[in-house]
Order: C-alpha cells, then sequence, then structure tokens
C-alpha cells in the first residue's frame, strides 16, 4: 500500500515541473486519438492530482490552478469550454457543481492564456438552463455569466457518426460549442448515482447531448444503454481535461435526492477514466466494477498500480460514501490495497 | 354529386375530429398517469429506483393548461402544488405557465414579483400572453 504522503505548496510546484513532460505528453497523445482507436494512444501511467479543499471560499482558486499547473493542461491560445454539472433549482443543495470551481478554473485557463474560455451545459431535467445557473448561484457569482454560457440544450448541432460504437447509437447531433473546442473541461461534482453507481467527469458528458434534439430527459441515451453510451461520448472528444468538485460530494442517492458528504478534495487529470476512477477509490467505490470505466478504458487503464497520483493520496483522503442498497457490490473496503500508486 | 362529395366531406371531418378528441383523451391519460407524488409535473419521471420526483413549475403549469376541462376534483392536488410552486417561484417562464395552467382551471395568480425578470423574447412573450389569460382577455 502507498506509503501515506504530505505534501507542501512547494513540493507540489516541483512535483508539478517533474511530471511536465509526461503530462503534456499525455495530452498531445490523447489530442491525437480519434474515437475509434483509444487504445491505441493512452499513455501509461496517466497521471491525476489530488488537491485537498476543505471548503468553498477564496482559497479554491489557488488550488485550482495548481490543479491545471500540476497536470500541464495546453492553455495558451486554445478555445476552452468548461462543462460543468448543472442539474436542479436547489440552491442549498450539493447537486450542481459549485460555481466557485467554475469560476476558478475560468479565471486559471485565462490567466494561462487562453483564446476563448466558454461555459456550456444542456442540463437533462430543466428546459429553462439559464434560470436554473441563477438558481445555481452563477450569475451571482461569475461575472458576465450570461455572455459566457451557451445552452448546450438549444445550441447548433452536427451530426457525428460514432466508430465502433458501445451503444445501440449510430450517430449523435452534438452542438457546435462543444465540436469545435480545442479542450473541453469536464467539471462535474464528486457524486454517487443510482443507476450507474458514480457520476464523475465522463458522466457528465451526457449534458453536451442537446435537449433540443433528444428530449428530455435524453431518454434515447438511456434507451440506448447509459454505461455504453458513456463510453462512446468519451471517445467522441479527443481533448480532455477533469476537474472534479469534490469539496463536498453527494452520497447515497445521487445524483439528485442524496446526501452531501464533505469529501474536502479537488481531483483532475487529462484522462477522463483515470480521474474518474481515482474519484471511485477516493468514494471507496471499486472502480473495476464501475461498467462503463471497465468499458470505456485499455487493459489496465484504470489499475492502481497504472494511475500515478500527483498531490495528495487515496490512502489519507478517501472518504467512505454511502451506496443505496442496490450498488452494495461497488464497495472498496480500504484494507483491500487498491488505491493508487504513488507518482 | 354534390350531395355525396359533401356526406363524404361530413363523414371524414367527423373522423377527423373523432380521431383528434381521440388523441386528445389519449394525452389527458397520458399526463394523469405521469402526476408526481406531489401532485405536479416533472420532465416524465415520477419515481427513480422508487424514490419520488419532485416537480417543475414550468412543467406543471404547461400540464395543468392542457388538462383544461378536466374535472377539477381529479386535479385539486395539481392545483394546490402549481399554488406552492408560483409561491416559491421567482423565474419568469415558470411563473407564467403556472399562471396559465392555473387560469384554466378558474385561479388567478398574483402579479409577477419584481424579482422575477424575463430572459428573452420567449420569457417576454410568455409573460405577455399569461397576464392577457389571467385577465381573461385570451380564452382557453
Amino acid at each position: 500500500m502507498p506509503e501515506k504522503q504530505k505534501l507542501s505548496r512547494r513540493d507540489l510546484l516541483v512535483g508539478g515541473v517533474a511530471v511536465a513532460a509526461a503530462g503534456f505528453g499525455a495530452v498531445a497523445a490523447v489530442s491525437s486519438r480519434v474515437s475509434s482507436s483509444r487504445s491505441l494512444a493512452i499513455p501509461k501511467p496517466s497521471q491525476v492530482a489530488i488537491l485537498r479543499c476543505e471548503s468553498y471560499r477564496q482559497s479554491i482558486y489557488e488550488t485550482v490552478s495548481q490543479a491545471v499547473d500540476l497536470c500541464r493542461v495546453p492553455v495558451a491560445g486554445k478555445n476552452i469550454v468548461l462543462k460543468p454539472n448543472l442539474v436542479e433549482f436547489e440552491p442549498n443543495s450539493v447537486i450542481n457543481t459549485n460555481p466557485m470551481v467554475v469560476h476558478a478554473a475560468l479565471e486559471a485557463f485565462r490567466a494561462r492564456g487562453a483564446a476563448s474560455v466558454r461555459i456550456a451545459e444542456g442540463p437533462g431535467h430543466r428546459r429553462n438552463t439559464l434560470d436554473l445557473a441563477d438558481a445555481a448561484g452563477y450569475f451571482e457569482l461569475i461575472p458576465g455569466f450570461e455572455d459566457l454560457f451557451t445552452d448546450l440544450n438549444l445550441d447548433d448541432v452536427k451530426s457525428v457518426k460514432l466508430i465502433q460504437p458501445k451503444s445501440k447509437l449510430k450517430a449523435l447531433y452534438l452542438p457546435h460549442t462543444v465540436l469545435g473546442a480545442d479542450l473541453l473541461v469536464s467539471i462535474p461534482k464528486l457524486k454517487t448515482h443510482h443507476w450507474v453507481g458514480a457520476t464523475l467527469s465522463m458522466k457528465n458528458l451526457f449534458g453536451v447531448v442537446p435537449g433540443g434534439v433528444y428530449g428530455w430527459p435524453k431518454n434515447p441515451l438511456h434507451w440506448a444503454g447509459i454505461p455504453e453510451t458513456i463510453v462512446d461520448l468519451h471517445n467522441i472528444f479527443p481533448r480532455q481535461f477533469a476537474l472534479v468538485d469534490g469539496v463536498v460530494g453527494m452520497e447515497g442517492n445521487g445524483p439528485i435526492q442524496g446526501t452531501p458528504k464533505t469529501a474536502g478534495v479537488i481531483v483532475a487529470g487529462n484522462n477522463m477514466p483515470a480521474v474518474d476512477a481515482t474519484c471511485c477509490r477516493l468514494m471507496q467505490i471499486d472502480p473495476e466494477k464501475v461498467s462503463y470505466l471497465t468499458g470505456s478504458t485499455v487493459p489496465g487503464e484504470i489499475a492502481a498500480n497504472n494511475i500515478r497520483q500527483i498531490g495528495e493520496t487515496i490512502d489519507g483522503n478517501s472518504t467512505r460514501f454511502a451506496l443505496i442498497k442496490d450498488w452494495q457490490d461497488l464497495r472498496l473496503e480500504p484494507s483491500s490495497g487498491v488505491t493508487g500508486n504513488r507518482g | 354529386m354534390g350531395l355525396r362529395r359533401a356526406q363524404l366531406y361530413a363523414s371524414h371531418e367527423d373522423s377527423r375530429h373523432k380521431a383528434i378528441a381521440q388523441r386528445i383523451e389519449e394525452g389527458k391519460r397520458f399526463l394523469i398517469s405521469h402526476t408526481c407524488q406531489d401532485g405536479g409535473w416533472n420532465h416524465g419521471s415520477q419515481k427513480a429506483l422508487g424514490y419520488a420526483a419532485d416537480s417543475y413549475p414550468e412543467t406543471t403549469g404547461a400540464a395543468l393548461l392542457a388538462l383544461r376541462g378536466s374535472p377539477r376534483e381529479q386535479l385539486s392536488a395539481s392545483i394546490e402544488r402549481a399554488k406552492k410552486l408560483a409561491a416559491a417561484c421567482s423565474f419568469s417562464e415558470g411563473l407564467s405557465w403556472l399562471r396559465m395552467g392555473l387560469a384554466a382551471h378558474g385561479e388567478t395568480l398574483a402579479p409577477k414579483p419584481a424579482s422575477s425578470k424575463a430572459r428573452n423574447l420567449r420569457d417576454e412573450c410568455l409573460e405577455a400572453l399569461s397576464a392577457k389569460v389571467s385577465e381573461g382577455a385570451v380564452q382557453l
């Protein structure tokens, strides 16, 4: 089992430089892959950053900046789309990605020379997306939010053929905004999910599918197979970054009716399956039993020894998230030792 | 010949109206069968894994509007839910649909609160229409 370690900010920054070449290589490789051939391009091991963040306060801006630097995200001159998880109008709940995390990402990418940074989302349940974003605090916290935001449910779309799809779908209509992005940044909430076990950066991609084409709650995706569609969506976007809001997550009957659970982490990386696998381990869920993760990966991609944890360790930061009865078999016992490889 | 054509037209019209009426009744039955436990409507799923899902303002208002003419006693819980949603809703679209939905069952909502703002042309149109419906200037 990896030895529990604590790193100072300086250690983190030095560590970030140390993994720079590998991290950049990871992004370059991911960028060049095509939707049908992930298995050819995934580098091993993947790097995933875990950073402590105890609450939603000013220091989160520094934490998110560190995450971006540690993962060596290629930002300068890029058109970046931030995809938070907006689901429901519950101002005091933990259903939605906290706007402070999204704002911190916006500022971090701008400060590093991004050509443009937009925020985009297409909620699966509610049609009035701007009202939903308002209720979730986005208007209040993010200056000029309405000008920065694209409602993906109503954006112009283009048909994208799925090559070797895992689901029953042959093609998907997808919004121009996300198809035209140089980098798609998935910013989900750390949550359990009553249908697939956990909802993280990959499942968050359901929100790029336009309700204007597929209706609400996007049932054609459900009918085509939820885990399989998650995999297909993930394979469409070649340039990805995941930034998970795990400061306060949701346990139990997520993604809407669960209960808040403080985990105190921000998790980030260029390889979404690796990030999601790390998040599962942080929630004490076995990622190798989450079907969309096992279905999405090349052999061994999400194995603990193929993921280098940057920053904090899983062992020192895992939190037991309650699971509903149907998903008890996903439980990862800390004593199993499957908790990640110290980078 | 003229009479025959008139007869055919009449029967066609009759069957067309019957078909439409049948579809309307099917639609109403569908809506009733998809009522949330709280009396309102959401995107269409009342439950997920046995847990009741909450209703939304805009969908509840639209469903009540579609159910105009249905027996009020069948909809009393829905009307109460719509009133509760309206009291808590500060968004223009939701309030407009609720106003029209309640008006379809003889209920009038108070004027929209100042905090509710129309965000776009659609919201503006809905607000204007719902105000007219509420005033009785537009017949449902």
